[in-house]
């Protein structure tokens, strides 16, 4: 009875070596999760843009997101990302922002939530999965969850060494 | 209310203060007069005709009266001051509290359009005609205009103001190719447009008791030449009177008496604001003097504009049903469908000629004489110099046209959601009296559609008319509510099956049952062999419980992916014993199954009874592959000055193990291709997947299921739970099919998430098989957990290299 084409484990471990050898040769050495979130610089280079018809639409409401960031309108720039996602519900970097924008409102469980989403669309994003997991080690520290904080570091440690 | 309130300080203080001079003024003078002797003189003339007593009573009266006189006037100008006071306060509370109690206009979710959304020509004509834009046969020099030629259209947007700010009318031109817009070009600069948002569009409002309803518009957004027009027909000296024109009421009197009857009113535009807010409609003397003074006070307190805007935002305009159409705003929506400052000229000359009488000039009612009363308004305009010869001419050759109507209040399942949600923050007087401005989730394209299906469905299924359904859509990764029907006539406003309905699922629950297994992948995979054999379970009453399968057969060792796709009870029942109850139970909580439950047997077949809603929420969870997000009919709140109030954010929780999710998800879809909704498979076009349910002895038929982009829950049954003919692919799933073939776009995708593997499995054996062997399927498994004994047969392709490419 044959299924959808369907990718394999074993192939998708090699497409997301492949998608982080060809971030590496990009971005040279893969940056720290804790200073990118330190430094106070939101545009990560994880949420860099994919290719897609719909890019245009996207792209416009993440730089209205931008913008009302920028403001520190921070419920205004969920809203634009929430439009996003209604466009691209699997848009991974969207939720990635929606995660940040949780920790940036002290909404650690949320954030949590949202990093997690974000991960489990980003199969071949090691950089934004470990970005993700940076957001949420962060979350886990206000939450006060040490076993939360032990996963999420395991997580990057493991990611890092990939 | 209108937002600004020109109030005059202490106006009600110098008011009270001169009219209390003026009549002590008066009342010296009399007393100086010597007014009190006059009476005695009269009382003798007077008295000599009465008898003795009747004299000497009168004598005493009048004595009294000429003693008192000073008292007497006193207290009649004190009264007539209280009088004034009375009237005073109940102008001033009025319009310095709330003028109106306003009601809560909700709306639908604004239509986006970006390059790449599908939608088919059909839905953007339905979604341009839902929002009430005029179709045009050239370039569209208006907002809410387009015009269209095959797949292409060219459309000017309206402003509107949305909880993110004001969203600018767009001039573009579109082309839809495939049911996808392929192009999409800024027609103001012929660039690319990138991103284009609708108005939403007007749902119902949340009314208060008297059923008022009103738009509020400002006297500045108000066009000149409506105002200009608006005076010259009922007020032509607003500007100049102080309230009351002693003119135009000696004019109506003339008017009046050579007509013999009343043609001609005199009351001014002040007048008629006191008589609408303040007094009845009865014509009696007293009221005529009340509304004269309080038509003085008014002015005496209040800015001539604020007077006019009010009334402009009062005056009654007509009727639907027991909703009161109140104010210019209001009207010009209900009757033209746009904004006031949108009309045209003839439509302005229109609403101007329904204050005559509402009801006998209402343009959809009766065009006629609403076309013989505008011409009436346009004339007057012509002879005052308004406007021209020519746009007399051009503006009396229009035909009287209005929308269509009925609109309001025609999804009464899916307000009823609305209200549920926005209870939680707000009154319900806040509901229907602060003018709230809700932006609800409901997409008016699925829900046209779903009510086609129900309608075209239901009287198929059974031939009496009491076979009831109800129905909800939802977005899957969202769980924002897209629909819904509580009904099989989907407007009715009574019970709400989709909300209140609670009825046995039947094996809508066994995907619950077969998660919980599955999160336990060392002990349950899809392969795993199932004992169908005969089940007996002794009951606390000394009875045993026996479930039968729907085919009353026993099928002996089946998988547990056949045992789904066939919808096997006996299997699914022995898995729920033997994972324990309370653990199905915590995967339906974890699910967002709300309430407490007892476990018992009967509960692993769906004994449990849940609304349409309560299974939504369930199946959403599995359709965003393990990540549940609270269903939300609400995106946001604006107040009535369009001030954002409340925004329902995106909520999105991992509940339970989503590769489990996804491993399960793939046998749903096998059930919509192979299984128990096989039939889907013929009749659709795209991937989806889904689950039959159908409980004890047909009482309840439903179907759940899902797209990439539309998770929907049909139910079908009767109202006192007698038994229909229908399972759920014969009843409930016709109506989800005949949806979804013309609302779901995307298929749903197994994401390629890491930690899955697939493997030909023996269907009869549960173990290792190959590609092409008899009884072979290919499944997914959590990795590490496809079982690793061989069948007799291995295919040809069971090679691990290979497999990695397919």
């Amino acid at each position: 009875m044959p299924f959808l084409s369907f990718f394999s484990s074993r192939f998708l471990l090699l497409l997301v070596f492949a998608g982080f050898i060809s971030g590496c040769t990009t971005t040279g050495q893969a940056p720290q999760p804790d200073q990118l979130i330190d430094t106070g610089n939101y545009k990560f280079d994880a949420w860099r843009l994919e290719n897609d018809p719909q890019l245009e639409a996207i792209n416009v409401l993440l730089d209205d997101a931008d913008a009302q960031i920028e403001l520190q309108n921070y419920e205004l720039a969920t809203d634009k990302l929430e439009r996003v996602l209604r466009i691209r519900p699997d848009y991974a970097p969207a939720w990635s922002r929606l995660s940040w924008l949780a920790l940036q409102t002290d909404r650690p469980k949320r954030a949590v939530e949202m990093a997690r989403r974000s991960n489990s669309l980003a199969y071949t994003r090691p950089e934004l999965q470990m970005l993700n997991w940076a957001f949420i080690r962060s979350a886990s520290e206000l939450l006060q969850d040490q076993n939360l904080f032990d996963e999420a570091d395991m997580q990057i440690k493991a990611l890092q060494a990939f | 209310m209108p937002a600004k309130k020109t109030t005059k300080k202490g106006a009600q203080k110098s008011a009270t203060k001169a009219v209390t001079k003026v009549a002590t003024k008066a009342a010296r003078k009399k007393s100086k007069t010597g007014a009190s002797k006059k009476p005695s003189t009269r009382q003798k003339k007077t008295g000599r005709k009465k008898t003795r007593n009747s004299k000497g009573r009168r004598g005493r009266g009048t004595g009294f009266i000429r003693r008192h006189l000073w008292l007497i006037l006193g207290i009649a100008l004190l009264a007539f001051l209280a009088y004034l006071f009375v009237l005073d306060r109940t102008i001033t509370q009025r319009f310095e509290g709330r003028i109106w109690q306003l009601p809560a206009h909700i709306y639908a979710r604004p239509l986006e359009l970006y390059r790449g959304k599908a939608i088919s020509t059909e839905q953007l004509g339905f979604e341009l005609e839902y929002l009430n834009y005029e179709a045009v046969d050239r370039l569209p020099d208006a907002q809410a205009r387009y015009m269209q030629a095959g797949n292409v259209f060219q459309i000017k947007t309206r402003d509107f103001v949305f909880w993110d700010g004001k969203e600018r009318s767009r001039f573009f031109r579109l082309e839809i190719e495939d049911d996808r817009v392929s192009r999409l070009v800024d027609l103001a600069n012929g660039q690319p447009l990138d991103l284009v948002r609708f108005d939403a569009g007007y749902l119902t409002g949340i009314f208060p008791a008297h059923s008022q309803d009103r738009v509020l518009v400002k006297l500045e957004d108000v066009p000149d030449i409506f105002i200009k027009m608006l005076l010259l027909i009922e007020d032509r000296r607003f500007f100049s009177h102080h309230g009351i024109d002693p003119r135009s009421i000696a004019r109506a009197m003339v008017v009046n008496l050579t007509s013999g009857g009343a043609v001609q009113g005199g009351s001014t535009l002040t007048q008629q604001l006191v008589k609408n807010l303040f007094l009845s409609q009865e014509k009696k003397l007293v009221r005529k003097i009340n509304e004269a003074f309080m038509s003085l006070l008014l002015e005496l307190h209040y800015d001539k504009r604020l007077i006019l805007e009010t009334y402009i935002n009062e005056i009654y305009l007509g009727q639907q049903g027991k909703r009161a159409i109140h104010g210019f705003g209001l009207a010009s929506e209900f009757y033209f469908g746009k904004p006031l400052n949108e009309l045209s000229l003839d439509q302005m000359a229109i609403l101007i000629g329904m204050v005559k009488g509402a009801s006998w000039y209402n343009p959809a009612r009766h065009p006629e004489r609403a076309r013989e009363r505008r011409d009436i308004v346009l004339k007057t305009m012509q002879q005052t110099g308004l406007i021209t010869e020519r746009q007399l001419q051009v503006n009396m050759a229009r035909p009287v046209l209005t929308v269509k109507q009925g609109r309001s209040g025609v999804y009464p399942a899916f307000i009823d959601a609305v209200k549920e949600q926005l209870q939680a923050d707000y009154r319900s007087e806040d509901l229907s009296a602060e003018g709230l401005r809700v932006f609800t989730t409901l997409d008016p394209f699925v829900q046209h559609k779903l009510e086609q299906s129900v309608k075209a469905v239901m009287p198929t299924l059974a031939k009496d008319n009491k076979l009831q359904t109800a129905a909800v859509v939802v977005s899957p990764t969202s769980g924002d509510v897209l629909a819904m029907v509580g009904d099989r006539q989907p407007s009715y406003k009574g019970f709400n099956r989709a909300l209140n309905a609670k009825r046995q699922i039947g094996s809508l629950i066994k995907p619950v049952v077969y998660l919980a297994a599955l999160e336990q992948p060392d002990r349950y995979t899809l392969a795993t062999l199932l004992d169908d054999s005969p089940l007996s379970i002794p009951r606390p009453g000394g009875d045993v419980w026996e479930p039968e399968n729907y085919d009353k057969q026993f099928h002996g060792k089946v998988t547990l992916y056949e045992s789904l796709l066939k919808s096997y009870n006996i299997p699914a029942a022995r898995t729920g014993l033997d994972l324990g109850i309370d653990r199905v139970i915590d995967t339906l909580h974890a699910l967002s199954y709300p309430y407490p439950l007892t476990p018992y047997p009967a509960l692993t077949l769906g004994a449990i009874d849940m609304s349409p809603m309560e299974v939504a929420s369930v199946y959403q969870t599995l359709a965003a592959n393990g990540f549940h997000s609270p269903l939300r009919s609400v995106h946001a709140v604006l107040d009535k000055n369009l001030k954002p109030l409340e925004r329902y954010s995106l909520d999105v929780e991992n509940r339970v193990n989503s590769r489990a999710v996804v491993v399960l998800n793939s046998a749903l879809i096998d059930v919509a291709r192979h299984g128990t909704a096989k039939r889907l498979a013929q009749n659709l076009p795209l991937q989806v997947a889904g689950k039959t349910g159908t409980s004890d002895d047909l009482k309840d038929s439903w179907f759940a299921g899902f797209s990439g982009d539309a998770l929907a829950v049909v139910w079908v049954g009767y109202d006192d739970s007698r038994p229909t003919t229908l399972t759920g692919s014969s009843g409930a799933m016709k109506i989800w099919q005949r949806l979804f073939r013309s609302v779901a776009y995307q298929p749903y995708a197994l994401p390629p998430m890491p930690g899955l593997e697939k493997a030909w499995i023996d269907m009869k054996t549960g173990k290792l098989s190959g590609q092409g062997c008899e009884n072979a399927v290919e499944l997914l498994f959590i990795e590490g957990s496809a079982p690793r004994q061989k069948s007799d047969c291995s295919g040809g392709s069971s090679n691990w290299f290979l497999n990695l490419f397919k």
